[in-house]
């Protein structure tokens, strides 16, 4: 069961959203702009530590094993696609569609690189789904945007009941005596395809249900007002600053060539003092949102603020 | 004066898209302001696509073919915007799950307000109005993932009211909910109806929850509105026909009572003192009554065993046992069985589960149930009942103790194995049908325990007989109706007679008519030496099946005995019937024992 978003008090659930959502943005934007696996390294752990200060760090751990099987995919394919580097570690046979099969060191590297890279993009999802009310994201929007942002909400929302009236449907075949995880993979399919119909048919009644419920309450009707209207805060600001910050830190960074790294012809990094100090800005301002965060915690001044 | 109606339906007829047969015909009533009525009716009577009709949603969102009028404070509701019926008609729906839009209370309870335009201030101001009045600011932090079903569907009625409508529908909004919170929902829904005049339309199965609270009832029957009155002339009404929707109460003095039958448990009760005064007065002592009828037993010494705290003089009991022998189930099991007992079909020894959210939904559970037991596990949501008894098929494993079945510890055993033993039937017929034809469905369960394929087709006609779904063998079971759906699911578990069946909630939605056929079929399997294990919210159907109940509460069992026994000595968890002659005869719970008994002080 993938765990979502839970009303906490701390820090980053009581930001507006769209600091929350800049903060979360301005992590996953350096991770795109940068090779640097270092760096990669450094954005997972800022995460790491936004998620500490928002009191979801199991949760938000727990969501690995997505990034696991997605990392290995990258770490087995780009090897077997990518035909650069120099240093070969192995020649393999001709197969249909790739050719000739030479796996380089630089290519396994790369594959780690980017297997990071989708980590980093992976945990600030899991932390924007965690720590922000999809709720107070509708809020955000208007016009069209609304629209998707609800149907974005309500996905989420219905993810856990589709998922329960799956395993009751499952549950209730097991009951029967019917066996659905016995024999071969495609035994396993075959007992299970005439579930998937039953189980469109409950999503389809539940789709039904929900879209009564909106249009008896005058959804779709015309012209919708707000109820919640955020205010920016003295906090909001700080966390913006630090957003852009972050921001700046990985452009300077790969402008400067502080934070290059080259996978091929051959693996190469540059670095010098100002690498450490790109190297080091995710991770001050995770240290930092922990420090406010616990600060604000105790203090009625600073929650009077935000 | 001109009386004043803020409801007009007038020759209504209705029919679904791809339908032959109305929905609703020619039906015409029209609704006072603070009007409390009761729609009741059997399944497919046409109670939901009346209460559709009234906000709009028959036409503007199924389509169909429509003729006659729906006037709500002066607007044709299939001509109007969807916008200004939405502001004069509030709707709730049966299932809580299903008109959850957002997240949290608060967005849930402003979302129509928003839909609607309706200004922030004078939407904040709505939203904690409702909020306090409903008692739900505590739930204010909470998900909506979070709340228990009675919360959920204050939730929807806080959302709907927030609109400020004229008009409240409610389509069996309790119909998912334990007593005691169908019975909070219920009277915040009368109390809105009285202190803001609000007109009420209630649809709803279970009339004994809400036949006291209306002031009109109207049945519908094929789609035609047959009766329009107040509760008190429908009960007149119902004289002399099989079947009415009347509460237990009601039912029991109707055929002996000429004029003003009870409508309440209060009326009925003051009724019976009434009686039992008059018997009193004449110098006969109610008891020697009571004994004179054959089939009634005052006191005796088994009975003494089974009631602890009542006067054995004054209990009324079916003299018919079904078992022999009978286990005191309030001693503590744990000192009771320590080996495994031939005719011990279900054990569990400490049994413990606990969720991945680490809630303890059971919390060392002593229980055995013998073979050709009928049991009823009854308590309020979250109580733990479920969690049992998926148990005993193995859906899930213990996370500490023992679950024997049939004396072998099931711990490794797989769901499909144990089935062949333990028939399960879960909360949603609808999960169990699968196939294409009610046949197949049948021929589904029998091949995958195993049976010779020889055996199959007399055991499919044997079951298909016994519930009475023969003529639909060949039907899709998507195209029967919910009555006989449930039926098809139940014969897809009965089919190869399992000893042990166990249901969750089966009455949960259906009529009844058909909770008494459900009855019926269910007294035999359990006559043929089969257990049976139920369970349940609907205390009457327990009653009128069972001859053990199980109260749970907080993952323990807090009574265990002869339905007698357990119901008795409950002050929520019990009958109409019981609540009744509380005092006066102890340990009626059936409406057989509530008859005899009436007899007997008549």
């Amino acid at each position: 069961m993938i765990p979502t978003f839970r009303k906490k008090k701390c820090l980053l659930q009581a930001l507006h959203p769209a600091t929350t959502l800049t903060l979360a943005l301005s992590l996953m934007l350096v991770s795109l702009i940068t090779d640097n696996p270092l760096f990669q390294v450094a954005v997972i752990a800022a995460t790491a530590m936004l998620a500490v200060s928002a009191g979801v760090f199991r949760e938000w751990l727990s969501w690995w094993k997505i990034c696991a099987v997605v990392g290995l995919m990258t770490l087995i394919i780009n090897p077997l696609v990518s035909r650069y580097g120099s240093t070969v570690i192995w020649r393999g046979p001709s197969v249909p569609v790739l050719g000739h099969l030479i796996i380089t060191a630089e290519a396994v590297a790369y594959g780690a690189g980017m297997a990071l890279r989708l980590a980093a993009v992976i945990w600030v999802f899991a932390l924007v789904t965690l720590a922000v009310d999809p709720d107070s994201v509708l809020g955000l929007m208007r016009g069209r945007g609304s629209s998707s942002a609800l149907l974005s909400a309500l996905t989420l929302r219905m993810v856990p009941t589709t998922m329960r009236d799956a395993g009751e449907l499952l549950d209730a075949q097991r009951s029967r005596g019917i066996a659905l995880d016995k024999g071969s993979k495609w035994a396993v399919l075959k007992s299970r395809l005439p579930l998937v119909k039953r189980s469109m048919s409950t999503s389809l009644d539940r789709a039904i249900g929900l879209a009564e419920a909106m249009e008896s309450r005058g959804y779709g009707s015309g012209r919708r007002s707000r109820y919640q209207e955020r205010r920016f805060g003295l906090l909001d600001g700080v966390a913006f600053t630090a957003a852009g910050l972050i921001i700046a830190a990985g452009i300077a960074g790969v402008a400067a060539g502080k934070l290059s790294f080259r996978y091929y012809p051959v693996l190469s990094m540059r670095y010098g003092a100002l690498t450490v100090v790109f190297l080091l800005a995710p991770l001050i301002m995770g240290l930092g949102m922990i420090i406010i965060s616990e600060l604000w915690k105790r203090s009625n001044w600073l929650r009077l603020r935000t | 004066m001109e009386k004043i109606e803020l409801v007009e339906i007038e020759n209504l007829s209705y029919t679904y898209p791809g339908r032959d047969e109305p929905a609703l015909r020619d039906v015409s009533m029209s609704l006072s302001p603070g009007e409390f009525v009761l729609l009741a009716g059997a399944s497919g009577s046409g109670k939901s696509t009346l209460c559709r009709a009234m906000n709009g949603l028959v036409p503007h969102f199924y389509g169909g073919r429509i003729s006659g009028s729906v006037r709500v404070a002066g607007i044709d509701t299939a001509t109007a915007e969807v916008r200004d019926i939405a502001r004069t008609v509030g709707m709730v729906f049966q299932d809580p799950e299903n008109q959850m839009v957002t997240d949290s209370p608060v967005s849930e309870i402003a979302f129509g307000l928003e839909n609607t335009g309706v200004d922030r201030l004078q939407m904040r101001k709505r939203v904690e109005e409702v909020m306090a009045s409903l008692r739900l600011s505590e739930l204010r932090d909470k998900r909506i993932t979070e709340l228990s079903g009675g919360q959920k569907q204050k939730v929807a009625l806080a959302s709907v009211l927030a609109m400020h409508p004229g008009v409240l529908v409610l389509d069996e909004p309790t119909s998912q909910l334990d007593p005691i919170s169908a019975e909070d929902f219920l009277s915040q829904l009368k109390s809105l109806n009285d202190e803001l005049g609000l007109v009420v339309v209630l649809a709803e199965h279970r009339v004994e929850r809400c036949f006291h609270f209306a002031d009109r009832v109207v049945v519908l029957d094929g789609g035609r509105a047959v009766f329009s009155g107040t509760p008190a002339e429908m009960a007149r009404w119902s004289r002399g026909r099989d079947w009415a929707p009347l509460p237990p109460v009601t039912r029991l003095f109707l055929s002996g009572e000429q004029n003003g039958v009870p409508l309440t448990v209060k009326q009925g009760r003051a009724r019976i003192a009434e009686l039992a005064a008059k018997t009193q007065e004449i110098g006969s002592d109610p008891l020697t009554c009571v004994s004179e009828d054959a089939r009634v037993r005052i006191g005796g010494s088994d009975l003494k065993t089974q009631v602890k705290g009542s006067d054995p003089k004054t209990c009324i009991y079916e003299e018919k046992r079904t078992k022999a022998k009978r286990v005191d189930h309030r001693t503590d099991s744990r000192t009771q069985v320590k080996g495994s007992d031939p005719k011990t079909c279900i054990e569990t020894r400490d049994l413990w589960y606990v969720y991945d959210d680490g809630t303890e939904a059971l919390r060392g559970v002593d229980l055995t149930i013998e073979q050709g037991e009928f049991v009823a596990v009854i308590g309020e949501n979250g109580s733990g009942k479920t969690t049992l008894v998926r148990h005993f098929n193995g859906l899930l494993r213990p996370s500490k103790g023992k679950v024997l079945v049939r004396g072998k510890d099931i711990k490794d055993s797989e769901v499909a194995s144990l089935a062949a033993g333990c028939g399960m039937l879960g909360q949603n017929p609808n999960n169990q049908l699968v196939a294409d034809t009610v046949v197949s469905e049948l021929e589904a369960t029998l091949e995958a325990v195993g049976t010779p394929a020889a055996d199959r087709g007399r055991m499919i006609d044997e079951t298909l007989e016994l519930l009475q779904i023969a003529p639909f063998r060949d039907s899709d079971p998507q195209d029967l109706s919910c009555g006989e759906r449930e039926r098809v699911a139940l014969a897809s578990v009965l089919v190869h007679s399992p000893g042990i069946l166990v249901l969750d909630e089966p009455t949960r939605g259906i009529d009844q008519a058909t909770k008494d056929r459900l009855a019926a079929y269910l007294r035999e399997y359990n006559a043929r030496g089969n257990t049976v294990i139920l369970v349940t919210h609907d205390l009457e159907f327990a009653a009128e099946c069972c001859e053990r109940v199980l109260l749970m509460g907080s993952g323990q069992v807090l009574a265990d005995g002869d339905k007698h026994a357990v119901l008795a000595d409950s002050l929520f968890f019990t009958t109409q019937y019981n609540k009744c002659f509380r005092g006066v005869a102890e340990g009626v719970v059936t409406s057989r024992e509530a008859h005899r008994a009436l007899e007997a002080l008549s």
